[in-house]
C-alpha cells in the first residue's frame, strides 16, 4: 500500500506538485493521468525517492519514505518512461546486480525466469546498446519485478513495445495487482489506464481534479453523459478552469 | 561563415552564460563561483606578489638562458608527436562531434558541407579559448603583456591540436568509405609518411648531437655543448624543414616580445589557415556518423560500442562473484569495477605476480645492460607514487558516470553514506592497487639487481648502495619497509582525492560533466587542469595532519633518546595515513548527506536530458 499525503513539490516559484493526497491498496491499479506539465512525472519522483518533495509525506506499506527510506524503498520499484540503463552491464548483469541490492535469495533463477517471461533470454548477455526500446523497456519491468515489490510505479509502461509485447505488459501488470502488489500508472494511453485502473487521479497543475473509478469521475462532472470514456472525461475535467 | 550559423554559436553562447548566472542564484553556485575567482585570481595576481610562472616567466626567467631554445625544440617535438602519433591509431572518434539537436537543424538546411564542418571547427574554439586561458593562468608569470602572448600562443596551438583530432576523424570516416585496397594503400601511406618524418628527423639530430655527447661521457664538453648541438641540428638542414610548423607554433607562447610573437605568428596563422583547409575539403561523409554519435552522445549510450566488441565468454565475467545476498554496497562496487575491467581480480593479482617473478629473476639469466633495471624500478616508482594519484581523480567508475544513471540509483534501498563510500571506494581500490603493483615493481627490481650483480658482477645502475645499511636495516629491506609503510598513505591518498572529487561533483553536479562520455578533448583541458590542481591542493591540505603526527611521533623518538630505524616506516605510515583515513570518513558522511540533499530538479543535469 502506498500512501500520498499533502505532497507539494516547488520549483523556484512554479508549484509543480501542490497539495496531492491520495492511496493505492494492495492489489490496485490506480492510473494517474492528466496534461502535459501537470505534474505527474515529477509526482512518481517524489513517490519513488528521486526527486525530494517540498513538503508532504509518502508512506510504503507504512514506512516513511523520508524518515525511513530504505525500508520503504525495499518495497518499492520504478520504471521510469525513458529506459537509462547502464552502457557497460549486460542485461543478465542488471538483474545480478539488482537481486543483491535487495538481496533476493532466488536471484539468479527469478532472473532467468523473468528473462524467458519477457523474452530476452536469448539477450542475456547482451548489453544496452545492442537493445531496442521495446527490449529496454522490458528489461527495466523485469529489474523492476525481479524483488516483488509490494508497491510498482510505472511511468508510460508501454512505451516502444509492439501489440503483442503490450497485451502480455498488460496481463502482468494485472497479475503483478493480482499478487497482492499496489500498482501506480502513469500514461497519455487514457485506453490503457481506462481497461486497467481500478481507480484514477485526473491531475492539472500540480493539483488532484478528480479522483475514483471511472464511474464516480463520470459522475462528478456535469454535464457528461453516462457512457463517456476517460478522453471525454478528461478533456472535459482538465478544460473545466472551474475545476481546476 | 554563414551569418546564420554565427548567430546560432552566438545564441548558444549566450544560452549557456544565462543558464550560468541562473545557477549562481543558488548560494552554494555562488560561493563556489566565489572561491574559484579568488583561486583563479591568485594565480593572477602572483607577479605583483613576486611569484614566477613556473614555465614560461619571461623576461628575467630561468628560461631566457641558453636553455631557453632547447626547451622550444622539445616543446615543437612534443607537438609534433601529439600531431604526428593520432594518425596511426587506426580507431578513434569517426566524423565531427556535433549535436543532434544541431544536426537536425543545419543537415536539411540549405547549407554547403564546407560551412557546415566550419560550423563544428567553430564551435570549439569557445572551449578551446577557455582551456587557454587557464593554462596560462598556471603557466604564465601573471604579467599582463607575458599572458596575452601566452593565451594567443596557446590559443593557437590547441586550435592545430583540435584540427588535427577533427582531420584524422574525418580521414578514419572516408577509410570506411572507400574501397578496402585504397584504404590500406592511404593507410600504407600515412604510416610511411609518419615514419619517414620521425627517422629523417632521428637522424638528423643524431648526427649533429653524438660527437656533443661523446664529449660530454668522456668529460671534455657539457650539457651546454649538448644543447647547442642539439639547437644547430634543428635550426639548420633537415631539421629546420621538418619541425618548421612545430616550432613557428611553439615560438609563439615562448615570445619574449611582440616582435618576435609577430615574427612567429604570420607563418604560424598559415599553418593553421592550411591544416582547417585540409579539414574543409575533406570528401568524408560525415553527416550519418556526426548524426550517430550525436544520438549517441545524446543517449549517453556512447561507451556501448566498446563494450560491444567484448566476446560472449568475457560478458559472463566480473571482477569477484556477485551473490545475491550479502551486502547491497557490493553490487555498486562490482559495477563500477566492471566499468573499467571484467577480468577477475585473480587473474590481474597472478599476471601482476607473474611479471614480478620475471622482473625479479630474469636478470639473472638474461644479464641485461643496467639500464633495463633501472627503467623499470623508475617505471615502479612512478607507478607507487604518481600513477595512483592521477588515477584516483581521473578514474570515472564513481558518481561521475552514476550521477548519469540518478533515476535508478536513488530508488536503490542502499544507506546513503554506504552509498557514498562504495562510489570513493571504486577509483581509490584501483588506485591503490595499482600503487602496490608499482611499489612491488620496484622492490622486484631491487631484488632483480642484487642477484644479476652476485650473478654476473654487473654494475647495476639501479640506485641502491651494495652493502650500505639504511636506518639501522640492509637497504633491500629497508626498501621494502619503505613500500610496506608507504601503502596505507597511498590508500589513504587516493581515498581522499577520490572523496574530494565525488564531493565536488555532488555539490556542484552542474560544473561537471557527467556520464562516461563527458568531458573529453583538447577543449577541456583548462577545466581538468582547475579541477586537478584543486585536488592536489585538497590533498596537500589533507597530508598536513599527517605529516605533523609522524614529525611529533619522530620528535617524541628523538627526546626520548630512541634511535630511528627504517623497521618503523610501516609505522610511520599508519601514522601518516590515520589522519587521511579519517578524512576520507568525513567527507565520505558529507558526501552522503548532499546525495540525500541532491534534487535533481533544481541542478543542470534535468536539463541535459
Amino acid at each position: 500500500m502506498i500512501e500520498v499525503d499533502g505532497l507539494v513539490k516547488l520549483y523556484g516559484a512554479v508549484r509543480a506538485v501542490d497539495g496531492l493526497s491520495f492511496r493505492a491498496e494492495r492489489g490496485e491499479i490506480l492510473g494517474l493521468v492528466g496534461p502535459n506539465g501537470a505534474g505527474k512525472t515529477t509526482t512518481l519522483r517524489c513517490l519513488t525517492g528521486i526527486v525530494p518533495p517540498t513538503a508532504g509525506r509518502v508512506a510504503v506499506e507504512g514506512f516513511d519514505l523520508h524518515r525511513q527510506p530504505i525500508e520503504a524503498k525495499r518495497r518499492l520499484a520504478f520504471v521510469p518512461d525513458e529506459p537509462r540503463l547502464f552502457d557497460y552491464l549486460t542485461a543478465r548483469d542488471h538483474l545480478s546486480v539488482t537481486a543483491r541490492l535487495y538481496g533476493v535469495a532466488d536471484g539468479e533463477e527469478r532472473a532467468t525466469a523473468l528473462l524467458e517471461e519477457f523474452e530476452l533470454a536469448d539477450r542475456a548477455t547482451a548489453f544496452p546498446s545492442e537493445l531496442s526500446r521495446g527490449m529496454k523497456q522490458k528489461l527495466m519491468v523485469a529489474l523492476a519485478l525481479l524483488h516483488r515489490p509490494t508497491v510498482l510505479v510505472l511511468d508510460e509502461p508501454l512505451t516502444g513495445l509492439d501489440p503483442a509485447a503490450m497485451r502480455r505488459m498488460k496481463d502482468r501488470i494485472r497479475r503483478t495487482a493480482a499478487e497482492g502488489a499496489a500498482v501506480i500508472l502513469s500514461s497519455h494511453m487514457l485506453h490503457l489506464v481506462e481497461e486497467l485502473c481500478r481507480s484514477i487521479v485526473i491531475l492539472a497543475r500540480g493539483k488532484k481534479l478528480l479522483e475514483g473509478s471511472l464511474a464516480e469521475i463520470r459522475r462528478a462532472l456535469p454535464d457528461v453523459e453516462v457512457d463517456a470514456d476517460l478522453e471525454e472525461i478528461f478533456i472535459r475535467a482538465t478544460e473545466d478552469r472551474n475545476l481546476s | 561563415m554563414n551569418v546564420t550559423l554565427l548567430r546560432i554559436l552566438v545564441l548558444s553562447i549566450r544560452g549557456r552564460f544565462v543558464r550560468w548566472i541562473r545557477l549562481l542564484r543558488q548560494p552554494k553556485y555562488l560561493i563556489g563561483f566565489v572561491i574559484g575567482v579568488a583561486y583563479v585570481g591568485f594565480w593572477m595576481t602572483r607577479s605583483t606578489i613576486g611569484d614566477q610562472g613556473p614555465f614560461f616567466a619571461g623576461r628575467g626567467s630561468a628560461l631566457e638562458g641558453e636553455f631557453a631554445p632547447v626547451l622550444q625544440i622539445v616543446l615543437a617535438t612534443v607537438l609534433a608527436g601529439f600531431v604526428s602519433q593520432a594518425w596511426l591509431l587506426p580507431w578513434g572518434r569517426l566524423g565531427l562531434p556535433l549535436r543532434e539537436a544541431d544536426l537536425m537543424m543545419l543537415l536539411p538546411a540549405p547549407l554547403t558541407r564546407r560551412q557546415i564542418i566550419g560550423f563544428a571547427l567553430l564551435k570549439s574554439q569557445g572551449a578551446i579559448l577557455l582551456s587557454a586561458l587557464f593554462i596560462s593562468l598556471f603557466a604564465g608569470s601573471g604579467r599582463p603583456v607575458e599572458q596575452t602572448r601566452l593565451v594567443l600562443g596557446i590559443w593557437l596551438t590547441l586550435t592545430l591540436l583540435d584540427l588535427n583530432k577533427k582531420g584524422r576523424a574525418l580521414f578514419l570516416l572516408r577509410q570506411r568509405e572507400i574501397a578496402p585496397h585504397a584504404a590500406m594503400a592511404r593507410r600504407l601511406a600515412v604510416i610511411a609518411l609518419v615514419a619517414g618524418f620521425w627517422t629523417w628527423l632521428g637522424l638528423s639530430v643524431r648526427r649533429a648531437v653524438s660527437p656533443a655527447v661523446v664529449l660530454m661521457l668522456d668529460g671534455k664538453g657539457n650539457l651546454a655543448d649538448v644543447a647547442v648541438a642539439l639547437e644547430d641540428s634543428v635550426r639548420s638542414g633537415a631539421g629546420r624543414v621538418l619541425l618548421a610548423p612545430f616550432l613557428w607554433l611553439t615560438g609563439l607562447p615562448l615570445a619574449d616580445d611582440w616582435r618576435a610573437f609577430a615574427g612567429a605568428l604570420l607563418p604560424s596563422l598559415v599553418v593553421l589557415v592550411v591544416a582547417r583547409e585540409a579539414v574543409l575539403r575533406s570528401k568524408a561523409t560525415f553527416e550519418e556518423s556526426a548524426l550517430q554519435h550525436a544520438r549517441d552522445l545524446a543517449s549517453r549510450r556512447s561507451p556501448g560500442r566498446r563494450f560491444a566488441k567484448l566476446s560472449e565468454r568475457s560478458r559472463l565475467r566480473g571482477p569477484f562473484a556477485l551473490r545475491p545476498t550479502g551486502s547491497p554496497e557490493m553490487a555498486i562496487l562490482w559495477k563500477n569495477l566492471v566499468l573499467l575491467s571484467r577480468a577477475p581480480w585473480t587473474r590481474w593479482l597472478w599476471g601482476a605476480i607473474l611479471v614480478l617473478l620475471a622482473v625479479a629473476l630474469l636478470p639473472a639469466v638474461l644479464d641485461p645492460p643496467g639500464f633495463v633495471l633501472a627503467i623499470t624500478s623508475g617505471l615502479g616508482w612512478m607507478t607507487a607514487v604518481f600513477v595512483p594519484l592521477i588515477m584516483s581523480l581521473g578514474l570515472r567508475n564513481d558518481f561521475r558516470s552514476d550521477l548519469a544513471h540518478l533515476d535508478m540509483l536513488r530508488t536503490w534501498p542502499v544507506d546513503e553514506r554506504r552509498l557514498a563510500a562504495v562510489e570513493i571506494l571504486g577509483p581509490a581500490v584501483v588506485a591503490t592497487a595499482t600503487g602496490c603493483f608499482g611499489g612491488a615493481l620496484f622492490i622486484a627490481a631491487l631484488v632483480g639487481a642484487r642477484l644479476q650483480g652476485a650473478l654476473h658482477g654487473a654494475p647495476s645502475m639501479v640506485v641502491v648502495p651494495e652493502t650500505s645499511i639504511i636506518l639501522g636495516v640492509p637497504a633491500l629491506g629497508a626498501f621494502a619497509l619503505l613500500a610496506a609503510g608507504v601503502v596505507p598513505v597511498l590508500a589513504g591518498a587516493t581515498a581522499m582525492i577520490s572523496a574530494a572529487k565525488n564531493l565536488a561533483m555532488l555539490a556542484f553536479p552542474a560544473w561537471i560533466g557527467i556520464g562516461p562520455d563527458a568531458g573529453r578533448g583538447i577543449a577541456i583541458l583548462g577545466h581538468r587542469l582547475l579541477l586537478g590542481s584543486g585536488m592536489i591542493v585538497a590533498l596537500a591540505v589533507g597530508l598536513v595532519p599527517g605529516a605533523i603526527l609522524v614529525g611529533l611521533a619522530l620528535l617524541g623518538q628523538w627526546a626520548l633518546g630512541v634511535p630511528w630505524s627504517a623497521a618503523e616506516f610501516p609505522l610511520w605510515g599508519v601514522l601518516a595515513a590515520a589522519p587521511l583515513f579519517v578524512e576520507v570518513w568525513l567527507l565520505t558522511h558529507a558526501a552522503g548527506r548532499l546525495w540525500s540533499k541532491l534534487d535533481p530538479s533544481t541542478e543542470i543535469l534535468e536539463l541535459g536530458r
